[in-house]
């Protein structure tokens, strides 16, 4: 049964099995999204995440079939993030801005590569850190990020773009083919 | 936040697309229980707002269509001229229609059901 069969089930028939099961499908990309924005507090970030599944389900009528449910769910999630930090006045993402990585080349294995990577990537802006979690470790197109974030689609290019710069030189370190 | 559109034209996919993807790419955070506690605090059905939306708009429709069936009676009965008189042309007839005040309730009670429930009918198989 697909997503938008289980929201018709779970709206007409006000059929809570249907709604968890939509739960269970997209717990981790909703939870994963929510502990990058709040930088790793994963109680933080499960509460949010309860709290953006129970707002879904208050509102689920207003779901269009215009995007796909994981998009319109972070979208929430986003929401609920940016709420909470408001409300909380909990600590606010540093606008640092770190314009070089350093390039020097590298002979780490793929696992060093990869942690290499998560550390550059929290040298990144926010902003930027956002669109690439969104881009690669989430596997939303620009025009899915856009509407998530509530951006422009040039912005989330831009973003996108300015963050595989920054990046750039440590992949093409590892990977001389390239 | 919604910054400056400096570079749009930068293409959705480059030759490190693949690269960034393998990368990056996360393993799924297991649910551990997490569906369970989002179904435990969910509301009850009954205290959806779009239930109590729907109560209200039925109640309503319910009073007014009461009132005006009463109303279209004491007219019908009244020896003042009848409804469909003050209408002209093409909505004659429909006026005709609506001036049984049993036709009247009924188009009301459709109309308030058709608006409480408009989002379930967009969810019915297209024929």
């Amino acid at each position: 049964m697909n997503d938008s069969e289980l929201i018709a089930r779970a709206l007409v028939r006000q059929d809570q099995t249907a709604f968890g099961e939509l739960v269970r499908r997209h717990q981790s990309p909703v939870r994963h999204f929510l502990r990058h924005l709040t930088r790793g507090d994963t109680a933080l970030a499960d509460d949010l995440a309860q709290e953006t599944f129970v707002h879904s389900w208050r509102n689920l009528t207003r779901f269009q079939n215009r995007s796909t449910f994981s998009t319109w769910l972070l979208g929430i999630a986003h929401n609920h993030w940016r709420n909470a930090r408001r409300r909380q006045r909990t600590q606010p993402l540093e606008p640092e801005h770190l314009d070089t990585l350093d390039p020097t080349p590298s002979s780490a294995p793929l696992s060093d590569l990869r942690a290499d990577l998560r550390v550059a990537l929290t040298s990144l802006a926010p902003d930027e850190q956002t669109a690439l979690h969104l881009c690669f470790q989430q596997g939303f197109s620009h025009g899915e990020i856009a509407e998530i974030l509530g951006w422009p689609l040039g912005t989330v290019k831009t973003h996108l773009n300015r963050g595989k710069e920054k990046l750039r030189p440590l992949l093409l370190s590892w990977n001389p083919k390239t | 936040m919604e910054s400056e559109n400096i570079n749009p034209s930068f293409p959705e996919n480059d030759e490190f697309e693949p690269q960034w993807r393998a990368h990056f790419s996360a393993p799924a955070i297991p649910d551990e229980g997490f569906s369970e506690r989002v179904l435990a605090a969910l509301p009850s059905v009954e205290n959806r707002p779009i239930e109590r939306r729907r109560r209200w708009f039925c109640a309503v429709g319910l009073v007014a269509g009461v009132a005006i069936s009463a109303l279209g009676l004491i007219i019908s009965n009244d020896s003042s001229p009848s409804l469909p008189q003050f209408v002209n042309g093409g909505t004659a007839a429909a006026a005709q229609f609506f001036s049984d005040p049993v036709m009247l309730a009924l188009g009301l009670t459709a109309c308030s059901l058709w608006f409480a429930f408009r989002d379930r009918w967009r969810l019915l198989p297209r024929w």
